[in-house]
């Protein structure tokens, strides 16, 4: 059972939860990252869209990633539009990691530079929003606590 | 009569592009009119078809257009107000003019930033995350809850990419801010055109995300611009040489072309597919043309990667080699494949890719002034993700 870290890290916003992700939210804030995965024809779907991209099918099922990615990119964020949440947060780092057979977006959390590379390993964590709910994010394990960039 | 007969017989702009200008989209959209009436030498009775690209409160919805300039139109569509229908919005005049559904069309763009004349019209509208918070992030890959919350965010993850992927360097992306500005110093219509850029300038300016600098960034700009579309026929009965929409290709989309502004097998689409894709050959087939027929190229410089994934797309040079080709090559005044003499959106203006268009036609006409690309014969009109249009000489 997954179980995954919630991370310190400078607050962002929450998701826009509605009736038909909610359930994928609910997932995250009890410590396992799920996405739908495709009740008719398997397809592991993402983003987290009520329609399968692979069959058009409207059923599916939660299932739970993998809790360790390699990252594909990151980039540190120095600018944030002043009108934004983010602009309180910079710098921070974000990027998209290849988790399993998808590449998801998330704030990476590494603070000795390793993250830079591609092919760094992460490790899936949680990180407060600031509506009091939970966004998925990754870490590095640096060897210390990570901080936001 | 085929697609390939459309013309544009006229063009103009707002009186000038400005951060802000200080007057609101309606009063810019008429001035762009009246500019380009006056280029075509025609009336504005004669304009019956009205391709509008920004609508409130950013620009102006057509049928407020209709309703204040007195327009009299029988054919009339509006985009979603994003600054990716330039080569869709001339496909589709050329197309009317083609099947008779109008006579002339205007093809009007108008954009105030959020920052500029739009805070007055609706700013709880314009100013926030917007579409960045969909269940499928943004309209050019952010994710507003991951910190990619703007375009530019997301087209540095790109650009990272392509750097990391090909050995790109930090140099290699001022080559292009800087050469845009050098051409802006030579437009009068250019915001940036009093304030040339070194290379020094460069490195001076500040960090904004990834290997994005400021001036890697596009403009948020206050500016109008119109382009009078017709058939060739028709031409004949304007004043003005008309320039020919020659060749044309429209949007991709797809889960790959997530992020706007990145190519295909990249690896940063939703459909992560990485490896090396074919060159986009169709916008050059339609016209009989090659890639080495184009005598300058026009790309949606939103932000200056935009330049490396535009080259590689259409064959210009093979994938990764971009920043050689511009080395090699040149895109600057002086260079020998200029590259948006305008300026561009990062020196010229942000008006989602119209007055690249407007700047073509002037081109295609001989009438660029200092800027003038030698015998101009063909020009092109790009974006990274496979849209574009061919204007030549008729």
């Amino acid at each position: 059972m997954q179980d995954i870290d919630v991370v310190a890290a400078k607050l962002g916003p929450g998701p826009i939860v509605h009736p038909d992700c909610q359930d994928y939210w609910a997932e995250l804030a009890s410590g396992r990252l799920c996405v739908p995965r495709c009740r008719r024809c398997g397809t592991v779907r993402f983003p987290i869209l009520s329609v399968c991209h692979g069959c058009l099918s409207r059923e599916a099922e939660p299932v739970i990633l993998e809790e360790t990615g390699r990252v594909v990119v990151s980039v540190v964020v120095h600018h944030a539009p002043k009108s934004g949440v983010w602009a309180s947060a910079v710098p921070y780092r974000t990027g998209l990691v290849s988790l399993g057979e998808l590449q998801v977006p998330g704030r990476i959390l590494c603070h000795c530079g390793a993250a830079d590379v591609p092919g760094c390993e992460v490790q899936v964590g949680r990180v407060p929003a600031v509506d009091g709910g939970h966004v998925w994010a990754f870490q590095h394990l640096c060897g210390e606590q990570a901080r936001p960039v | 009569m085929s697609v390939g007969d459309a013309c544009i017989i006229g063009v103009g702009t707002s009186d000038e592009f400005g951060f802000d200008l200080s007057t609101n989209p309606l009063v810019l959209q008429t001035q762009a009119l009246e500019a380009a009436l006056a280029d075509a030498g025609a009336e504005k009775n004669v304009v019956d078809g009205l391709i509008s690209s920004h609508g409130h409160p950013v620009g102006v919805d057509y049928d407020e257009f209709v309703l204040a300039a007195g327009l009299d139109i029988r054919w009339a569509t509006q985009r979603w107000s994003h600054g990716r229908w330039a080569a869709t919005s001339m496909a589709e005049a050329a197309m009317v003019v083609s099947a008779g559904l109008a006579d002339v069309v205007a093809v009007v763009d108008t954009s105030t930033s959020p920052f500029n004349y739009a805070r007055h019209t609706a700013p709880e509208r314009v100013v926030g995350e917007g579409e960045a918070m969909r269940d499928s992030g943004g309209g050019h890959g952010e994710w507003a809850i991951h910190g990619i919350d703007t375009p530019g965010v997301a087209t540095a993850l790109a650009a990272q990419r392509y750097m990391d992927l090909f050995g790109a360097t930090e140099e290699d992306l001022a080559a292009v801010a800087v050469s845009f500005r050098a051409h802006a110093v030579m437009n009068p219509l250019a915001i940036m055109r009093n304030k040339p850029m070194s290379l020094d300038d460069y490195f001076n300016e500040p960090r904004m995300a990834g290997p994005f600098r400021r001036a890697d960034f596009c403009l948020r700009s206050d500016g109008s611009t119109c382009l009078l579309v017709t058939s060739r026929q028709r031409a004949a009965d304007f004043g003005n040489e008309p320039v020919g929409i020659v060749g044309m290709t429209g949007l991709r989309a797809s889960r790959e072309d997530h992020v706007l502004f990145a190519s295909p097998g990249l690896g940063v689409g939703l459909g992560a597919r990485d490896g090396d894709i074919e060159p986009e050959r169709a916008v050059y087939a339609a016209a009989g043309l090659d890639v080495d027929d184009v005598d300058g190229l026009y790309v949606y410089d939103a932000f200056s990667s935009n330049v490396w994934m535009t080259l590689d797309r259409f064959g210009f040079c093979k994938r990764g080699e971009a920043p050689q080709f511009i080395r090699d090559r040149g895109i600057g005044p002086g260079g020998s494949f200029p590259i948006n003499t305008n300026g561009g959106l990062l020196s010229e203006a942000q008006l989602s890719g119209y007055a690249h268009l407007v700047e073509m036609c002037r081109q295609l006409r001989g009438v660029a002034g200092s800027r003038q690309i030698p015998n101009a014969r063909v020009l092109q009109w790009a974006t990274p993700r496979g849209d574009s249009v061919l204007l030549a000489r008729r």
